[in-house]
Parts: structure tokens; C-alpha cells; sequence
């Protein structure tokens, strides 16, 4: 069966397009490169040209060679710095996972109304500004915050959580549950209901459908939302500047410290480079795992029943 | 009415006009000259190539070969917005952020029109298209139907010397396109500008037209008048698109172009594209007669399979010698009693018998 | 539903947590007491006074205002004029320019806050409204991007081609057609334009001087350095600013599509 799908797919279109777009103009091309054109000057002079700038000094600085990815694998502080910010960036994407799953479900199974109003809550930490945000998590850690009152109100000890990481964790997870959510329920709501119900009907308890039919089918938007939280959390500078520890830096803040304090340009290039080559290796392997897993599962949810 | 809009209709003059797209070819070849002030219809299925000529006379898309000629002159350098064409399309395409008067004003706006002069324009456009006193309204509020009229004098308002329309009717339904086609004939006859018109629909264009043009794959298959190409057509493709047929096989000898011979049996027909050889021979529906079995000399003995009533005709689906089916129309006056079962005798009038190469 | 409630707990939890804390500033402000202590014992508006009364606080918020006016218009006309270049033919390398201008949206900010430093060091604009409104634009451009090339992708066509046959010119057909069928998408796009440049705060520190500072820079040193409840008030005053935005531009958009 499928290679008679294959062969239609591929059969070529039997008449011409007659309202093709008309690719050959030659006439309209250069008004196209006018519009783009100073948008594409802008950003390549002010964006493009300073970070390559900047990420080739770690090639240049000191002198030309190698020298600071050499510091970068070698010196201790350098590898604590990356593998703290990895743990957190896994972290942070872990627990929005748990946290922002049930969140979903929830807004893919309500109604309009509850939708909306889910939606306007899970958006309204975006609109805010992060430092009022990043400012609101200090008065609620702070070792005389809104927290430890509840807790001593409660007979609770104390929970020393400013200038630590944990604290860092807390205050991430809270700024980066939109980007778990938003894809997350956006992918939920495409799943067909009646899959599940075909699912009890063969003989699967609620529990059973939902975990062999309903999450798998979900696992384009949980990769979605995965990507987007933990590359985005690699890049926090704000959030682990004002809530964490000096000695437990990441790497954004690493950075800073680099080039501010130190004045070590090359260093702080190295770092620049180790985050941008996570960043993009993650994301290369999410788009393989994705184009492997996510043809068979579109397959799979269009199942005719 | 300003003399500086009223411009007399012009000519249009395709020459060796052809479009390709990569390795295929939209518009091959197309010569044709339309006259000053008719009304003349691409008639042909989808993708056969008028709607993209028709795109290359408004100058949307540049030809990869020939030339559009309006009154004589070359149009190929002259972009679209300086043509001074009318165009009205399948979508309506109104404005929606301007109100009906201002979308009817808008070329007139574009040519430097004074207001007071363009309110009078845009009210008289809107009188030919009888929507009177709608300048106020929004497109949105305006059925389908209305919203084509809108189009249509936003195109005439300015007097364009051409009228260009790209299968304006496709989108109403049987009813409103009837009514329509007849008040775009009644506004031709009035402004007399000339109507370049595409569609698909065989009736459309024969109830319209001074002449049709049919496309068939990016050429043009026969130019001529309604009746021309509907009872003297010059191939296949243009008998069975104009509307039903009953076709005879057989043989033409270069001796005798008057005949068919089918078998053993010679019947009369008329051959007015000198056709020889492997032939067929086209009758319409209208113009075959059933009378009950008898001498069959000059006629063909055939049986009737199937009638459809359909109020004031009706029609006989019949079987051939040959095993092919044909149709014949019989209107009341000339109703046979022949009914689904019965043998009969086909007869027509040579001159009604059109002979047509094969495929 | 019913089956549900366990469920619509767990979730009101999550969004008491999302939702929450922010708000805890806004009580804050009206602490009469010097420090952060929370809650409040006593009630006054005096940083509310400070903060309007206060040369830097209102400094840094005019400069925050007038640089994000600047920003929008920058980069939505910027952003615009690009997005409907790279929507109108299939220009060669389309994908590619896509990406380049939305690629500062997706590099990490201190980075290009690094970047940005050292060059404008060499070329003199550290500390300048100009320099400040070029990063600026740069990272804003993205997100004007992103609505109008959405609006442009439900735009037909077809409109200009009737508009240019009725003698209108490229640049008329672009006005009179083409941006109004947009404009929804447009204003978003300035919309968002202002917000980001409004919020930034990771380049505007590096780009910031003693003479020139936006108002998140002026919070993120507060910070760090004196702990002050005049805070507390310009974060209410942001969230009270953000949220009376957002109501007018979903109002606003709600008219509209009734009208429809």
C-alpha cells in the first residue's frame, strides 16, 4: 500500500500552473534587494560584525593559536562553569517538563473560555519585564522574604536560597515555562481524541492509553519545548547574576567575569564559543531525532479508523 | 463626460506571443488580432494557456518570446500600471479598507482626477452596474454578486480602451452568473470599449461573444464567431468542447470530399477543412432526425438505448452500427414515438454533417 | 470535568507560581521602611516621591521611553520593508537572509552584548543614545519581522495586481493596498519592538554609562548595590505600564475583528 502512496506522491503535476509566480522576472528583482537590503546592512553591521569580532578573539587574543580552548579544557574553574551550566540548563528543563506538561493537557482539553484564560496566565510573565520578575524572586528568596515568613509563620526553618543555585533554578523555571508550554499545547491540541477512545475500546485502561498513545503522539511538541527551554537557558545572564552565587558562576555570567574582570578577551571568546556550539549542537540533534520520530508519528496520528 | 477619458477601444495584436515555464510551455505561438471594440473570449480547460495570455497582455507576466500590440503598437516595455488596461478578476478583489466609492475613485485618484470631477465618474460607473447611491458602503457588507459589480465599474470608470476579464462569473452560482452575463453583454453594447473575456464555460462564451478563441495546451485551436465555430468546427477538441456531439467514423476519398464512407454504406456530409482520409464525421444533437425503421438509403439504422426528459426537449442516447453511442435532441413539434428499445432510422441534412480529422 | 479537579489543582498551583511573584513587588512599594523586608509593617508613598523626584530614576525612565519610541519606528520600518521584499518574489538566497535577520533574537544576549561593546568602544559610542538605539534595532528588527511576515502570508496578492491595472505604481500600490491589509501585523511588530527594547537589560548594561542608563540598567545596579524600595515602585510602575499596553492592544485587535 504504501508504495502505490509513494507513487502518487511522486507522480508529476499533469497540467501546467497557469497562475504560477512568475520567477523569471527580471524587472521586479532589484526593487526586492531595495527593500531587504538596508534591514540585511543593518543587522550585518551592528550584529554579525561585532559577535564575529568578538568570537574570533578567541582565536586572536592574546597572540594567534589556540591557547584559550587549551585554558578552556584544562582549567578547572572553566570546566565547572560548563558543567554547572548544563546541569542547570537540564534542570530547568526538566522540571518545566514535569511542571508545564499537566499545564498543557489541561489547556488542550478545556474549553474556549478556560483556554484563553490559561493561555493569559501562562503569557503574562512574558509581557513583564525580567528584572521586575528577576527583582520579585529576590524579595521572595531573601533570607527575611516572603518565603521563610510563610515558612517560620509555619514553624518551618529557614531555606537560604538567595545567591545560590538552587535559587537561580527556582527563579528559571518561573521565566522559561511559557516557551515549555506554549509549544507543548500546541502540539496536544492536534492529537486526534478519538485514538484514545480507539485505544480503550481494544482493551487499554485510561492510564495505559495515556502513556502508550498520548504521550508518544505529544513528543513532537515535548522536543519543541525542550530545545527552546535549554538553549534558551544556556544564554541566562540576568536571572543567575542577581540570584546566584559568585562562586558557583555560569557561563554567561563566566563571561562577563572574563572579559570585565579579568580582561581576558580571549577567554571570554572561548566561553562565547563553547555556548553557541552547545546551542547549535543541541539543536542539530533535536532536528535529526525530530525528522526521524516525527514522520512516523504525523503518520501514525492520521491513522483512518 | 471628460474627453480626456473617453479613449476610443483599441486593437490588440498578439504576435508569436509564448511563456515558458522551465522545460514547459504555458503559451506557445499564439497569433491572434482582435479588432477595436468586440467582444472576444479564450475559451479553453484550465491550464491550457488563456488566463497566462491574458496576464501577458495586462503585462503581469513578461513574455519569453513575441509581442502584445495595442493599436499597432509594441506594449512589451511598458509595465502594467502605464498600460491603462481594465481588469476585473475571479476574486473581486475589492479593496476592503476603502469604501465602495473610494474603490471605484481609486484609478481616477491615481490619474489626478479632481474630487468633485471623480464623484461624478465613480456615480456613473455605479449607474451602469445599476448599484446607485452605494458609494458609502463597505465591500464586506455586499454579496457576491455586488461586490463583482463594484469590480467591474472600477474598471470601466476610467474608460480603459481595453477591458480585460479573467473568469469574473466563476465564483456566483448558475442563477447570478445568468443574470450577469447578460448585463456585461448590455454594457459592452453601451461603452463599446474592447472586452478580452476568459473562461472554461462553452455557454458563456457562446451566449457573450463576437468571436472565441480556443486554447487547447498553451495554442489556440480555432478563432471564429459562435456560430462558426459551433456548427463548422475544425477539429475534435473544439466540437466536443462547444457542447454535445454525435460522431461517425469512417473513411474520406480525396476523389469525393462530400461523402463518408462507413462500411459498405456512403452517407452525405459537408467538408468545409478538405479533410481526406481517416475521418469524422460531427453532427449536433439538434440537427439529427429519428424516424422509424424503414429504407435506409442515405440514413443509418441505429437503436435507441436511453432517454432523458428534461421539460421541453428530450434526449435519446442511441447506439451506432459501429457500437459507439450518439445523442439526439428532440424538441416538441418533432417528437417521434420512438422509445428506449426500438430500431430506427437516423437521417440528417448533409449540410449539417461536418467533417473533422481524427486524433 | 468533575473527573478533573485533581488536575485543576496541580495546574492552579503552577499558575499561582507563574503569576504570583510578580506581584509581591507591588505591596512593596508602598513600604515606608528603608529596606526590603517583606511583608511591609509600615505604609507610605515616599518612593513613589523618590523615584519621580529622584534625577536618575526619572533620567534612566525617559531615556528607557524615548530610546523604545526611536526603536519601534527604526526597526518596524526597517523590519517591514524587509519582510515584504523577502515575501514578494522568490529572491535567491530568501532563507538564508530570514535567518541572518532573525538570527539576534536566537544568540544568546551576552554575547552579543560583548561584541557590541568592543566595537563601539573602537568607534566611540559606548554611553551614546546613538549607539543604544543601533543595538537596539538590531535586536528588535526579529521581532518586527515575525507578525508582518505572518500578516504578509495571509495577504493576497492579487490586490496589487488589481491596483497596479488601476494605474497605481509600485510605491502607491505598497501604500494604499498593501500596508493597510497589514497593518494589524505591523503595529504588532511595533509593539513588540518597543517592549524589547524597553525590557532590554543584558546589552544595556554593557552599553550603559554613568550619564546614560535605561531604567532596567538602573534597576539591575540597584541591585547590586544599594537595595532600595524605589525599586519595588518602578517595577510596579513597569507592570502597571506592560499590562495597560497589552489591554490596549487586545481591545483593540478584539474591535477590530468584531467589526469584521
Amino acid at each position: 500500500m504504501s508504495d502505490t502512496l509513494q507513487r502518487i506522491r511522486e507522480a508529476p503535476a499533469v497540467e501546467t500552473p497557469e497562475r504560477m509566480p512568475d520567477t523569471g522576472s527580471r524587472r521586479r528583482d532589484p526593487l526586492s534587494l531595495l527593500l531587504i537590503g538596508p534591514a540585511v546592512l543593518f543587522v550585518l553591521v551592528f550584529f554579525v560584525y561585532p559577535v564575529a569580532s568578538f568570537i574570533s578573539k578567541a582565536f586572536t587574543f592574546p597572540e594567534w593559536g589556540t591557547q584559550n580552548f587549551a585554558w578552556l579544557f584544562s582549567d578547572s574553574t572553566a570546566i565547572d562553569v560548563l558543567v554547572r551550566t548544563l546541569c542547570v540548563a537540564g534542570g530547568v528543563t526538566l522540571i518545566t517538563l514535569v511542571l508545564g506538561y499537566p499545564y498543557a493537557y489541561l489547556m488542550s482539553v478545556s474549553g474556549p473560555r478556560a483556554r484563553a484564560v490559561l493561555t493569559l496566565l501562562v503569557l503574562l510573565p512574558f509581557w513583564t519585564s525580567l528584572m521586575v520578575r528577576t527583582f520579585a524572586w529576590v524579595v521572595i528568596l531573601q533570607d527575611n522574604g516572603v518565603l521563610n515568613s510563610g515558612l517560620n509563620s509555619l514553624g518551618l526553618p529557614s531555606a537560604h536560597l538567595l545567591r545560590t543555585t538552587p535559587g537561580v533554578l527556582i527563579g528559571m523555571c518561573q521565566v522559561l515555562m511559557p516557551f515549555m508550554v506554549l509549544p507543548l499545547s500546541a502540539t496536544m491540541r492536534t492529537i486526534d481524541r478519538r485514538l484514545i477512545q480507539a485505544g480503550q475500546i481494544l482493551g487499554a485502561s485510561p492510564r495505559e492509553a495515556f502513556w502508550r498513545i498520548f504521550v508518544p503522539l505529544s513528543l513532537p511538541g515535548i522536543l519543541a519545548g525542550t530545545l527552546m527551554v535549554f538553549i534558551l537557558s544556556l544564554g541566562f545572564y540576568i536571572t543567575p547574576a542577581i540570584l546566584g552565587s559568585p562562586k558557583q558562576e555560569l557561563l554567561p555570567n563566566a563571561l562577563y567575569t572574563q572579559i570585565s574582570e579579568l580582561l581576558q578577551w580571549g577567554h571570554g571568546a572561548a566561553l562565547a564559543i563553547a555556548l553557541l556550539l552547545t546551542a547549535g549542537v543541541v539543536l542539530a540533534l533535536s532536528m535529526a531525532v525530530s525528522k526521524k520520530f516525527g514522520a512516523r508519528i504525523s503518520d501514525a496520528s492520521r491513522l483512518e479508523l | 463626460m471628460s474627453d480626456k477619458l473617453a479613449l476610443a477601444p483599441a486593437s490588440i495584436g498578439l504576435q508569436r506571443l509564448t511563456k515558458q515555464y522551465g522545460s514547459t510551455a504555458a503559451v506557445r505561438d499564439v497569433d491572434l488580432d482582435i479588432r477595436a471594440g468586440e467582444f472576444m473570449t479564450f475559451l479553453g480547460p484550465s491550464g491550457s494557456g488563456k488566463t497566462t495570455t491574458l496576464n501577458m497582455i495586462a503585462g503581469f507576466v513578461e513574455p519569453t518570446n513575441g509581442d502584445v500590440l495595442v493599436d499597432g503598437r509594441s506594449v512589451r516595455a511598458v509595465p502594467t500600471h502605464k498600460r491603462g488596461m481594465g481588469m476585473v478578476f475571479q476574486g473581486y478583489t475589492l479593496f476592503p479598507h476603502l469604501s465602495v466609492g473610494d474603490n471605484v475613485g481609486f484609478p481616477l485618484k491615481q490619474r489626478g482626477i479632481a474630487k468633485k470631477k471623480r464623484r461624478q465618474l465613480v456615480q456613473e460607473a455605479l449607474g451602469t452596474v445599476e448599484l446607485d447611491g452605494f458609494e458609502d458602503r463597505s465591500p464586506r457588507e455586499l454579496s457576491g454578486g455586488q461586490q463583482q459589480r463594484v469590480s467591474l465599474a472600477r474598471a470601466i470608470v476610467y474608460r480603459p480602451p481595453v477591458l480585460l476579464m479573467d473568469e469574473p462569473l466563476g465564483a456566483l452560482d448558475k442563477r447570478l452568473r445568468d443574470a450577469l452575463q447578460e448585463e456585461i453583454r448590455a454594457i459592452h453594447r453601451q461603452i463599446g470599449t474592447t472586452f478580452i473575456y476568459v473562461t472554461h464555460d462553452q455557454e458563456e462564451a457562446l451566449s457573450l461573444s463576437d468571436r472565441i478563441a480556443v486554447y487547447k495546451d498553451g495554442r489556440i485551436e480555432q478563432v471564429g464567431t459562435p456560430s462558426d465555430l459551433y456548427d463548422r468546427p475544425a477539429t475534435l477538441f473544439v466540437a466536443r468542447f462547444l457542447g454535445e456531439s454525435t460522431l461517425l467514423r469512417g473513411e474520406v476519398d480525396a476523389s469525393d470530399l462530400s461523402a463518408l464512407r462507413i462500411g459498405s454504406r456512403r452517407i452525405p456530409v459537408t467538408n468545409p477543412n478538405k479533410v481526406s482520409g481517416a475521418a469524422i464525421a460531427m453532427i449536433r444533437p439538434e440537427r439529427l432526425r429519428l424516424l422509424p425503421p424503414g429504407d435506409a438509403t442515405g440514413a443509418l439504422e441505429v437503436r435507441v438505448l436511453n432517454e432523458i426528459y428534461l421539460g421541453h426537449v428530450r434526449k435519446l442516447a442511441i447506439s451506432l452500427p459501429d457500437g459507439t453511442t450518439g445523442v439526439v435532441r428532440e424538441s416538441p413539434g418533432l417528437t417521434s414515438t420512438l422509445a428506449p428499445g426500438d430500431s430506427a432510422r437516423l437521417a440528417w441534412d448533409a449540410a449539417d454533417a461536418v467533417v473533422l480529422p481524427t486524433e | 470535568m468533575t473527573r478533573r479537579w485533581p488536575l485543576w489543582v496541580v495546574v492552579g498551583v503552577i499558575a499561582a507560581w507563574l503569576v504570583a511573584p510578580t506581584l509581591v513587588v507591588v505591596p512593596l512599594s508602598f513600604t515606608g521602611a528603608r529596606s526590603l523586608s517583606f511583608p511591609p509593617q509600615e505604609w507610605s508613598l515616599r518612593w513613589y516621591e523618590n523615584f519621580f523626584e529622584n534625577g536618575k530614576w526619572l533620567a534612566s525612565l525617559l531615556n528607557s521611553l524615548q530610546l523604545a519610541l526611536i526603536v519601534s519606528v527604526a526597526a518596524t520600518v526597517l523590519g517591514t520593508l524587509a519582510a515584504y521584499g523577502l515575501s514578494r518574489h522568490r529572491v535567491r538566497g530568501a532563507g538564508a537572509t530570514n535567518a541572518l535577520l532573525l538570527a539576534p533574537m536566537l544568540v544568546p544576549s551576552v554575547v552579543f552584548g560583548v561584541g557590541t561593546y568592543a566595537l563601539f568602544l573602537k568607534l566611540h559610542l559606548v554611553g551614546t543614545f546613538a549607539g543604544f538605539a543601533a543595538a537596539h534595532t538590531a535586536l528588535a528588527i526579529p521581532f518586527v519581522m515575525i507578525p508582518v511576515s505572518s500578516a504578509l502570508v495571509t495577504f493576497d496578492s492579487t490586490m496589487e495586481r488589481a491596483a497596479r491595472v488601476c494605474g497605481a505604481g509600485t510605491a502607491a500600490t505598497f501604500w494604499s493596498v498593501t500596508l493597510p491589509a497589514i497593518a494589524p501585523g505591523v503595529l504588532a511588530g511595533a509593539m513588540f519592538a518597543f517592549v524589547t527594547s524597553f525590557d532590554e537589560v543584558v546589552v544595556s548594561i554593557f552599553l550603559s554609562s554613568p550619564y546614560l542608563e535605561t531604567l532596567p540598567v538602573r534597576m539591575f545596579n540597584s541591585l547590586e548595590r544599594e537595595v532600595d524600595p524605589t525599586l519595588a515602585a518602578a517595577a510596579t510602575l513597569i507592570i502597571c505600564f506592560t499590562t495597560a499596553l497589552i489591554a490596549i492592544g487586545l481591545t483593540a485587535s478584539s474591535r477590530r475583528s468584531r467589526v469584521r
